[in-house]
């Protein structure tokens, strides 16, 4: 009996367990997916006034892909490489709760209502687990294809492409697949799905290839080849679908045709871009050669350019008359978003590879090699978390 | 500058120590046993300066700092290319660190082993640094910036992605894909990349992806890796690289991710590669010329190059060439008949590798030559520096020696018709290569260019008033062209002989001066180049020459150099010399050239951009020379002109259809269309074409007859010029500010930290640590040890040892010392305090050691140790207690010009002669002397098979001697190890060592997984007489049951395998004989254990 109990204290010891205990509190504001909206727009008006000053610190293990964190009834829920979901208290960066779903996690995870968290995992067993965070218990998995693009919520169907080129339209409580369309097998889905109106989704590939279609049927609606691989999530605003290529190319498509209405050429076709931000004024966006452009959403004129040491590989987080962007040479910077100035900055512990999130004027960022950071304003009369 | 003839062996020689074996020896207050092997001298005190970048701390040392400058440069411009490719920035600062020539890399502390000729540099995981000489030639010093740059995102990315994971660094990419995306992202495909996949792809040596492994690390496989990663860009997209990497957490098996991100079966894969590189290449062999079809050998054994022709006054000849049979490379003679067919064996005639003057030959890089009356001049390194030997074909001995104090590096010497000069490449301690001419007579060497331009390869015509060399100043070097120019002796001019986007290598005239054969490799339309056949240039007179821009003369001819035009083709003849294309110009252009002169300054050229500043290139300053021509040189460097890389980048692109340009008079034809590659062609008085060839993997001296394929030429060029060649230059990252360019101070960083418990029921709870630091470049080494074995009734400090030692390597004479305390039980057969049974003792020891290392060449060296320590044995059996305070001195001379092979010694010899006193100054317990003599001789009978003999004579002679160890599969086998011991002994072994399986992963497959790199066998046997007092006084030594005062010894045989090249398993079995040699009383043995052969 005793060897027993011995065993069962070491096979224990290690595990660790995430349950909120009851259904978070989801604020119509609350960041519930990848780039703060279906649209993936990376811009909030919940940012913090700069300069900002760190809030807290966390430690997760294992390190980040380029999605944003999610922020839901005062949590934020953080997914790591390593296969971790980590459940955070906003307000004092305190651990709530951890799980291992045994995968990498590649793609963002999308907030389905108050308790249930769809996951996609990129290797293993499982492709996607719907967990419900309220028990700490698996509420279903669906054994079917590995995903590294992050998930989308489009009304009632979440939306998941995965490495092998096959979209489905999941039914999200149950994980029951309401469609399902295969690409070509030999492209992948790195880019996470967005919403780009008209009740459509469009969904890019490694190769280029941008697709649209009716989230509710799977039906495709119009079809683009840009021959320029796709590996970071397009950004979507007032009927423009902006894509960020690996080609030193930035296109604004039409969100009903897929024409291409305008393109940004950068230098070399050696650059990539990055996921951008966008509201009615701005489309900014970061790219590998460590520039920041900030562009006329319209037109693609260019308005402004910032040159950082490092790469940028994570979207820019818009928010009001700033832009936060996080770069692979350690910081995290301010910049005036009319002006591209730098009104503060913050050297971190490691490089910064994901979009970062705001709510309740508290900015979280990820950074290597597994660190959590917030910041609200320094000024009393700025904008906080507690206030 | 100082030439000095037939100079004398200089007490100037060198090299380094192993020295961390010898501080632990020295750590024994004894005389220390000496240790084997070569020395790695540091020649030079470097005077190391840091230039720091965005993100490199450039080591350089200020004579080279031109070229650091455009070293940084080269660096960033990577970084910044690599930056997006990898999608990827670092966080660390890079250690780059530069020398200016290969002999001066050599030297380097950074790595602590022999580095070759034809290294470009390394990087280095330990501190994460990158090593990179220049040696002249800029391209290729960019290209090894860009490779190992390369080499550096590899290793961060692909850690990154693993710790992101969660998944432990215990991989590393595959080789193939490490070196091949290195090589792919360095640049495009050069001339030998493509030579070595032709001659795969045509002699059927290409391996597919999943045979990979056989050709580990060979330079076919890099190619290969090249080749792949190209395969995988173009038909599955570049992008897919970088998936390769991202992806590369999933499975430790590489070629599971391949299959993952490529969506195909790893055989189909490689199946697609396979197919993909035939239709590529096999088209191009349909009408190929095989070399050993349509040329007669002349050798083949082994890697055979640089062939020259020495005619005898009688008529006779042979032909001289290096080659390396067997690990050495030597100098060999092989006599030929009219028809250049062999007559007998080769002749070696200088062994290299073996003695200080033949340190090293240049095999693929130096040329060799034969003057009128029999004097063979060959280079080779000897020491710090290479040195031109002259070589009495005729009297088989060597006449001549001349070292240039000025030149680091020197090849390919070339004879004036007259054979007063010797004209031949040098290498300054700045790093540019320049033609230099050396008159015998009056001791006096000239320089003849003074440039950054690589210039190579000269050849004196035989009217002595020209030499031709290759070059990459021609107006598109800075693609990375090499073309042939000639230097005019007496006017300084220089000419273009070739033009255009090629390698155009070694050439030599003719005998009658009307031609130049060389070798050329030429960029086809598809961007790839064409396999590096044999050419003609006709140099014949009465036709004007067109000036190089560069020639770094008078005046005039650098106002000549100034002219832009635009464009430049070539154009191509039929066999019968009618134009059969011409898209440019009419010949008249060539008065306009003459006619325009603009001079632009250098700052009017000099071009921004840098992240500090950006100037045009400034050649360096010209070391002294002796000659009045010096300053000359020196007055037209001052007002040379060079272009910044945007104009240089203009005047390449050619222009179709443009009419401006420069016909060159020399036509050229090309005499083959090999599937391999040819090399160093040499034109005989007789009119045939001795070269070294290269076809299945293997470089062969070959001939054939000349006129008929000038008769029937492949193909007839005649180039043209265009006018606006401009110098060219790359540029530099220059920095002025003094915070970020200033002398290096020496600061430490850790390389290991190591430590561990352990627990043991009789010995008790022991733990320690060590560590190691040193500094970045290398040269001073600090180690740390700290342990304890607490046993029963001691405290943690009575059984704390703890150790302090430096090492210094960053002079000639490397040293060492240190400070010890030694605590705790030892088990000490040496000891003669040690009871016999179970010498086990308590000691503390206080004290410090030191020692110097004294390299005379490479291959010798003298030794010198001294010690002091307090010592205190507490001898618990017999209740004795012994304090001391030895002093140990000792001093030694070793010797080590061996063969090594995968499992030991295979040729050469080596041994060592040492003397140590060792003095108790306390109470005079202790007062004895050491001598050692090791002697050990390899013969190669055949290769692959060595016999192998030892012999070594040991004693320790006087009061409270310490005990000689003997026993064990090193020594003397058949007996325990280091079971036998005595005050003195004799040790013979002699041992017939032979391969079972060459390749045993051929022919056994299933060893393959197990790394088993070779299977061989030995016969051996073995003899020793140990004793104390007299030499045949019989004594039982109780700790091993065997007796001494007899002569005893073993006889067996074994069999050895190297596993992953670096761990040597043996098993032996046979008789031993401990009662003396006597068959009737043999005992039989098996013995397992590891390490090399003796």
């Amino acid at each position: 009996m005793s060897g027993w109990l011995l065993a069962a204290i070491l096979v224990f010891s290690g595990c660790e367990t995430l349950s909120v205990g009851h259904a978070l509190a989801v604020a119509p504001d609350d960041i519930t997916t990848d780039g703060g909206s279906s649209a993936r727009a990376n811009s909030t008006t919940e940012g913090p006034s700069p300069p900002l000053a760190l809030r807290w610190d966390y430690e997760t293990e294992g390190g980040f892909a380029a999605a944003s964190p999610l922020v839901a009834g005062g949590y934020v829920i953080i997914s790591s490489l390593a296969g971790n979901i980590d459940v955070i208290e906003l307000g004092s960066g305190q651990k709530l709760g951890r799980t291992s779903l045994g995968e990498a996690i590649e793609g963002a995870p999308v907030l389905v209502d108050e308790r249930l968290l769809v996951v996609p995992l990129a290797a293993g067993k499982d492709g996607l687990v719907g967990y419900n965070l309220a028990t700490g218990s698996k509420a279903w998995t669906l054994r079917e294809n590995w995903h590294a693009a992050g998930l989308l919520l489009s009304g009632e169907t979440l939306v998941a492409a995965a490495l092998d080129g096959t979209v489905r339209g999941i039914e999200p409580q149950t994980g029951t697949a309401r469609w399902f369309v295969q690409f070509d097998t030999t492209r992948a889905f790195y880019a996470a799905p967005t919403e780009i109106g008209g009740n459509l989704v469009a969904l890019a590939d490694d190769a280029g290839g941008i697709v649209a279609l009716n989230p509710a049927t799977g039906e495709v609606e119009w079809r683009s080849e840009t021959g320029l691989p796709i590996v970071r999530t397009p950004a979507a605003f007032s009927g423009r679908l902006f894509i960020p290529s690996t080609q030193g190319r930035m296109l604004a498509l039409d969100s009903a045709t897929g024409e291409v209405v305008w393109q940004l050429v950068a230098d070399s076709e050696l650059i990539r871009f990055a996921t951008p931000a966008v509201d009615e004024r701005y489309l900014i966006v970061g790219a590998s050669d460590g520039i920041v452009r900030c562009l006329d959403p319209a037109t693609g004129t260019v308005l402004w350019t910032r040159r950082f040491d490092g790469n940028i590989a994570a979207a820019p987080l818009l928010s009001g008359a700033y832009v936060f962007v996080g770069t692979l040479d350690e910081r995290v910077v301010a910049l005036d978003s009319s002006t591209g100035e730098v009104v503060w900055e913050e050297t971190l512990p490691g490089r910064v590879k994901s979009a970062m999130t705001a709510r309740d004027g508290i900015l979280v960022v990820l950074s290597e090699p597994n660190f959590v950071h917030a910041f609200n304003a320094q000024r009393a009369d700025a904008h906080t978390a507690e206030n | 500058m100082s030439a000095n003839r037939n100079r004398s062996p200089l007490p100037t020689w060198g090299f380094r120590l192993g020295v961390a074996a010898c501080v632990l020896a020295l750590m024994a207050p004894a005389a220390a046993a000496q240790y084997f092997g070569r020395n790695k001298i540091q020649y030079e005190q470097f005077d190391w300066h840091v230039l720091e970048t965005e993100h490199f701390d450039i080591y350089y040392y200020p004579e080279m700092q031109t070229l650091a400058e455009h070293g940084a440069h080269f660096a960033e411009e990577a970084y910044e290319e690599l930056e997006n490719r990898f999608d990827f920035s670092l966080t660390h600062r890079v250690p780059l660190i530069f020398y200016s020539s290969n002999l001066h890399f050599k030297q380097t502390n950074v790595t602590p082993g022999f580095i070759p000729d034809g290294v470009g540099g390394f990087f280095e995981f330990l501190k994460g640094r990158v090593v990179v000489p220049a040696n002249g030639d800029l391209h290729r010093f960019r290209r090894v910036i860009r490779h190992e740059t390369v080499h550096v995102f590899t290793y961060s990315k692909f850690t990154r992605v693993l710790r992101d994971h969660r998944k432990p660094v215990d991989r590393l990419f595959p080789l193939w894909f490490t070196e091949g995306l290195a090589e792919y992202w360095s640049g495009e495909p050069d001339y030998q990349h493509e030579m070595v996949l032709r001659d795969a792809m045509a002699s059927n040596f290409f391996v597919p992806l999943e045979n990979l492994n056989r050709i580990y690390g060979t330079y076919v496989m890099y190619k290969e890796g090249e080749a792949l990663c190209r395969f995988i860009s173009e038909e599955y997209g570049e992008e897919k690289i970088l998936q390769l990497m991202e992806n590369s957490w999933r499975d430790s098996d590489f070629n599971k991710v391949m299959e993952f991100v490529l969506r195909e079966d790893f055989h189909t894969i490689s199946d697609r590669w396979t197919t993909w590189l035939r239709e590529q290449y096999l088209p191009l062999f349909e009408d190929a010329d095989i070399p050993t079809i349509i040329a007669d050998g002349v050798a083949s054994r082994g890697f055979n190059m640089k062939p020259v022709v020495h005619e005898r006054p009688d008529g006779s000849r042979e032909v001289i060439y290096v080659a390396n049979v067997g690990g050495y490379t030597d100098v060999y003679a092989m006599p030929v008949d009219d028809d250049y067919q062999p007559t007998g064996d080769a002749e070696q005639l200088v062994r290299g590798g073996t003695s200080q003057d033949f340190e090293a030959f240049h095999l693929f890089e130096s040329r060799m030559d034969v003057s009128e009356d029999g004097l063979l001049a060959f280079v080779t390194q000897r020491g710090e520096r290479d040195v031109i030997h002259v070589y009495d074909l005729r009297s088989r001995e060597r006449v001549g020696l001349y070292d240039f104090e000025d030149l680091v590096a020197v090849y390919s010497p070339t004879w004036s018709p007259d054979g007063g000069e010797l004209a031949f490449t040098g290498i300054n301690e700045a790093g540019w290569a320049d033609l230099y001419s050396y008159d015998r007579d009056s001791a006096t060497l000239r320089r003849l260019t003074n440039d950054t331009y690589d210039d190579r390869d000269p050849d004196w015509s035989p009217d002595g008033r020209q030499l031709v060399f290759s070059s990459d100043r021609t107006a598109i070097g800075a693609n990375g062209a090499y073309n042939l120019f000639t230097f005019d002796v007496t006017s300084g001019n220089i000419r273009y002989v070739t033009y255009g986007d090629h390698t155009d290598l070694s050439p030599r005239w003719s005998p009658d001066g009307s031609q130049v054969v060389f070798a050329s490799a030429r960029r086809q339309p598809d961007g790839k180049f064409s396999a590096q056949d044999l050419w003609v240039a006709d140099m014949a007179a009465g036709q004007e020459p067109v000036l190089a821009v560069d020639a770094p003369m008078d005046g005039a001819v650098q106002e000549r150099s100034s002219e832009r035009m635009e464009g430049s083709v070539n154009e191509v003849l039929g066999p019968d010399g009618e134009a059969e294309r011409a898209t440019d110009g009419p010949d008249e252009e060539v008065g306009r050239s003459e006619a325009e002169n603009v001079v632009d300054s250098p700052d009017e050229m000099a071009d921004g951009g840098s992240v500090d500043a950006v100037e045009g290139n400034r050649p360096d300053p010209s070391p002294t020379l002796t000659t009045a021509r010096v300053e000359n040189v020196a007055a037209r460097l001052d007002t040379r002109a060079h272009a910044a890389i945007d104009s240089v980048s203009a005047a390449v692109q050619p222009s179709r259809g443009t009419e401006l340009g420069f016909v060159l008079p020399n036509t050229t034809r090309r005499l083959t269309s090999f599937s391999g590659a040819s090399f160093d062609p040499v034109w005989t008085s007789d009119g045939r074409l001795v070269f070294a060839s290269f076809e299945d993997q293997r470089f062969t001296i070959r001939q054939m007859e000349v006129d008929s394929l000038i008769a029937h030429p492949r193909e007839t060029v005649r180039s043209r010029v265009p006018l606006d060649r401009e110098p060219w230059s790359f540029d530099r990252h220059v920095v002025t500010d003094s915070t970020r360019s200033f002398r290096y101070r020496r600061h430490y960083q850790l390389d290991i930290a190591q430590g561990g418990v352990s627990t043991n029921p009789v010995f008790g709870t022991g733990g320690g640590a060590s560590v190691l630091f040193s500094d970045v470049i290398g040269n001073d080494i600090w180690q740390v040890t700290a342990y304890s074995q607490n046993t029963l009734g001691r405290s943690f400090l009575e059984s704390l040892n703890l150790g302090v030692t430096r090492i210094h390597l960053g002079r000639r004479a490397n040293y060492g010392y240190g400070i010890y305390r030694l605590a705790g039980q030892r088990y000490d057969r040496t000891d003669p305090d040690a009871p016999d049974g179970f010498p086990v003792f308590y000691e503390q020891v206080y004290g410090g050691i030191g020692l110097v290392s004294f390299p005379l060449s490479k291959f010798r060296r003298i030794e010198i140790n001294t010690s002091l320590g307090w010592s205190q044995k507490d001898q618990f059996f017999d209740e004795v207690d012994l304090e001391s305070v030895l002093l140990s001195n000792s001093v030694g001379l070793v010797h080590d010009a061996t063969l090594y092979g995968l499992n030991g010694p295979e040729d050469g010899w080596r041994g060592t002669v040492a003397a140590g006193y060792t003095t108790d100054v306390l109470n005079s317990n202790v007062s004895y002397y050491s001598l050692i003599a090791d002697l050990r001789k390899y013969f190669r009978i055949v290769p692959g098979v060595t016999l192998a003999s030892w012999g070594t004579v040991r004693a320790n002679v006087g009061r409270r001697a310490r005990l000689q160890l003997l026993g064990g599969s090193w020594n003397l086998r058949g007996y325990p190890f280091f079971r036998l011991r005595g005050k003195h002994l004799w040790f013979t072994s002699h041992e017939l060592r032979f391969p079972l399986a060459v390749a045993p992963s051929a022919w056994i497959p299933v060893l393959e997984p197990f790394g088993i790199a070779n299977l061989r066998a030995a016969v051996f046997v073995d003899a020793a007489h140990l004793w104390n007092e007299g030499y045949n006084d019989v004594e039982l030594d109780p700790g091993s049951g065997f007796e001494i005062g007899r002569t005893i010894g073993s006889i067996g045989t074994g069999v050895r395998m190297n596993i992953y090249g670096g761990i040597v398993l043996r098993y032996d079995i046979g008789y031993r004989f401990p009662t003396g040699i006597n068959w009737d009383e043999r005992q039989s043995f098996n013995q397992f254990f590891f390490g090399f052969d003796f």
